[in-house]
């Protein structure tokens, strides 16, 4: 989201694969959001023109941030080299989710963000792994899609994944399991800078992988359930998948999608930088330099991200109050049926 | 008399499979205790009633159209029978495509339907002549999700369309309460208030209760999906295969006579006992008296399993009528006391007509005594009028409308299938 190609022709292509396909209606994207750090000084701007179009012509974004994979890349090297000094329970070669399966042999020079990298490609495989594999209860793009989108606008699905690595004693592991479940809903397992369970859930999706009973997943989700918010009509909001080829170097992993209200904090911050910016008009005129951008643009797209985050905040607050909208249902009089 | 059976969906063609396999084990039982004529009488009779090229006793094909919006599923049930290698899927009565329905009823229902109507016809049109007589359509669907609950209900109206005297009793699987599919509850209203209408009689299966009986009296520690369904081919078995009643054979006529005298009241809930795991079949012995108090009292409770409720609790289960089918030793001459009380059905059904008993000296599936009760009663009410209150609930807050939308499926058409539903709730709350 923060470069220009990426943003901008990332962008475009979404809209035109809109208007070239309209039959194809699942576009998903995978869009990286650039952290405070970034070193691209006019980010924000990008950011917030893209998530306008991303609003209006996606299907369902996966929001990622950078700042959430390096403190999961940092947290997964911690745990290597703890495990090296201390002799205690070292990682398993090539089961962290930030290894490249492919070159585990050879010692070839990594680049700056091939861990990070190697994070998102994980979820991408986690997330069609039923479509390549078999399993139980396969889940699709396209009920992926049709079960987490209540409402078109609101298709961001924040990513978490578990576990981060498998450590080679098996033994010295217990409830793993449920540990995984317990884990991918913790604010340290998520791709981008949110806690979720802070937010009110629209809806969540488990895609789990590997040798896992049906009922061991419904336990799980019985058991964390209470600790979580969800919108009153969607009580039991969940979609779960079950795939029997687990992923390369560990037993089993889970990948969860929800679609959480607490995107808009990721949100808000964006806007907060978009408008350090703006407010002093910095680097506009780089822009507007470029035919056919106009200032109204600016404003549109900040505008769109305002109201956007207002009606998440609207949906929360729908939370304390769940009676308002809700409307009675159809009675049936004698001889026909009337609406009350 | 022959049945068709039409699979759609993932749940319809695993549970299919099942019951084809759950028959055949059923005809080539050993232990029957029934006279080899009359065992004869009964294996062809079943094999007639389910297969083709019943003088090919080795390798006979099943009465079968496979529909699904994907191939992986419809492939494997293939190759299973294929490795079983008792019976088989006739080639060429499949239909599958490579998109998948989404879990979205109006993608089945609205853009699938009118696409495979041609081909699918086509397939069952061949099945039905292969049919000496044709005793009706048994349709498998999940409610659930998109092909089987979607697609399904666009092949009963179709089928409705153009077989117009064919009987069609459609057999459909309710998903856990808990969530399987987030629209669920939406994608099964619009299911039943179409199958109201185009269906003869639509026996409802709960996942929770199927894996209840798993849990509990089956002993499974880890109850999968396969363990389900094969509890559900064993109950739709007992029920279809031959048996007699008044002295001549029973067909999906007299099923209908017996349970659908009433347009209002078209759902069925079936129970079975008794309910033993393999391992302790050969220890269990039942009298016909004490398997008929206990689908009495599970009836009553609303429970397919025949465990978990309180003995001393009075309950009133209203039914319009019931079926029972006995299978085993004196079956036809037994006492259906425990199951007439005058009470417990509508004071409109005259008392001849509660109670329809079907039976069949010969062992079904290795159980010397079993009993199944088919009944048109009040017990459908309750998950009907949960479904209903949670796809209420989410319609209120317009959720997902516009995934159902985008196929062509309004607020009007919710509206109007929420009335359906409302108006058979009512009818069975006060019976």
């Amino acid at each position: 989201m923060g470069g220009g190609t990426g943003s901008g022709l990332g962008t475009f292509v979404l809209r035109l694969l809109q208007e070239e396909f309209p039959e194809v209606h699942n576009r998903f994207v995978t869009a990286v959001f650039p952290s405070a750090a970034d070193d691209v000084v006019t980010s924000p701007y990008n950011s917030i023109l893209a998530l306008r179009q991303l609003t209006e012509c996606a299907e369902a974004v996966i929001p990622v941030e950078n700042q959430a994979l390096q403190e999961i890349c940092d947290k997964i090297s911690r745990a290597t080299t703890a495990g090296g000094e201390k002799n205690s329970n070292p990682i398993k070669d090539g089961s962290a989710i930030s290894d490249n399966h492919h070159n585990t042999g050879s010692k070839r020079s990594e680049k700056p963000f091939d861990r990070m990298n190697n994070v998102v490609a994980n979820l991408l495989l986690n997330m069609t792994s039923s479509a390549r594999f078999e399993g139980s209860l396969n889940i699709d793009l396209n009920e992926i899609a049709m079960n987490l989108v209540p409402f078109p606008r609101m298709h961001y699905l924040i990513p978490g994944m578990a576990p981060l690595y498998s450590l080679s004693v098996v033994a010295s592991q217990p409830r793993r399991l449920d540990e995984m479940f317990n884990d991918v809903f913790s604010r340290r397992h998520q791709l981008i800078r949110a806690d979720p369970k802070q937010g009110l859930y629209l809806s969540c999706a488990l895609l789990v992988r590997g040798k896992v009973q049906l009922s061991d997943i419904r336990r799980n989700i019985y058991r964390i359930k209470p600790s979580l918010k969800f919108v009153h009509w969607n009580s039991e909001g969940w979609k779960t998948g079950l795939c029997s080829v687990p992923p390369t170097g560990q037993p089993y992993s889970l990948l969860s999608l929800a679609n959480n209200t607490c995107i808009k904090d990721t949100f808000a911050d964006l806007v907060v930088r978009f408008n350090r910016l703006y407010s002093r008009k910095a680097h506009l005129h780089h822009f507007m330099a470029i035919d056919g951008m106009e200032i109204s643009d600016f404003e549109e797209s900040v505008e769109c991200a305002k109201s956007f985050i207002s009606e998440y905040t609207a949906l929360e607050s729908q939370y304390f109050q769940p009676a308002c909208t809700s409307i009675p249902r159809l009675r049936v009089a004698e001889g026909n049926m009337m609406l009350s | 008399m022959a049945v068709v059976t039409i699979q759609i969906g993932q749940c319809g063609n695993q549970i299919g499979r099942q019951l084809f396999s759950t028959i055949h084990n059923d005809i080539t039982a050993k232990q029957t205790a029934v006279s080899s004529s009359q065992n004869d009488d009964y294996t062809s009779a079943s094999l007639q009633r389910f297969f083709r090229r019943e003088t090919d006793m080795h390798m006979p094909e099943a009465r079968a159209v496979m529909v699904d919006m994907e191939h992986k599923v419809v492939t494997r049930m293939m190759s299973e029978a294929n490795k079983e290698g008792m019976w088989k899927y006739g080639k060429g009565q499949q239909y599958f495509k490579n998109s998948g329905s989404g879990n979205n009823w109006a993608h089945g229902y609205l853009v699938h339907g009118p696409e495979a109507q041609e081909s699918v016809l086509e397939l069952v049109r061949r099945e039905a002549e292969a049919c000496d007589r044709l005793g009706g359509f048994l349709c498998l669907m999940s409610l659930a999700g998109g092909t089987g609950s979607g697609l399904g209900a666009f092949i009963t109206g179709c089928l409705r369309e153009h077989f117009a005297h064919a009987h069609i009793i459609n057999q459909v699987v309710a998903p856990y309460g808990d969530g399987e599919v987030i629209v669920q509850d939406y994608n099964t209203v619009l299911t039943l208030s179409r199958l109201h209408r185009d269906s003869d009689a639509v026996i409802v299966a709960e996942n929770e209760e199927l894996h209840k009986v798993c849990a509990t009296r089956l002993a499974h520690k880890h109850v999968a999906f396969s363990h389900m369904n094969s509890v559900l081919a064993h109950q739709l078995g007992a029920l279809l295969q031959p048996a007699a009643t008044c002295g001549r054979a029973c067909t999906l006529s007299d099923m209908l006579e017996a349970l659908v005298s009433h347009p209002d009241y078209k759902l069925l809930s079936m129970m079975h006992v008794p309910q033993v795991s393999n391992a302790s079949l050969s220890f269990s012995t039942s009298t016909w008296p004490s398997l008929l108090t206990r689908l009495q009292r599970m009836h009553e409770m609303h429970s397919v399993a025949d465990e978990g409720f309180s003995w001393a609790a009075p309950s009133r289960n209203r039914s319009v009528c019931n079926l029972l089918v006995a299978r085993g030793k004196d079956s036809s001459s037994l006492d259906c006391l425990p199951l007439t009380d005058r009470r417990s059905y509508v004071s409109w059904m005259p008392a001849s007509c509660t109670l329809s008993l079907w039976s069949h000296p010969r062992h079904y599936a290795g159980l010397e005594r079993s009993a199944l009760l088919l009944s048109n009663s009040a017990s459908v009410a309750s998950l009907l009028d949960r479904v209903v209150d949670k796809a209420w609930g989410m319609f209120s807050s317009r959720a997902y409308l516009h995934q159902y939308a985008r196929f062509g499926l309004g607020e009007d058409d919710f509206v109007n299938s929420f009335a359906v539903l409302e108006q058979i709730v009512h009818n069975y709350k006060n019976l």
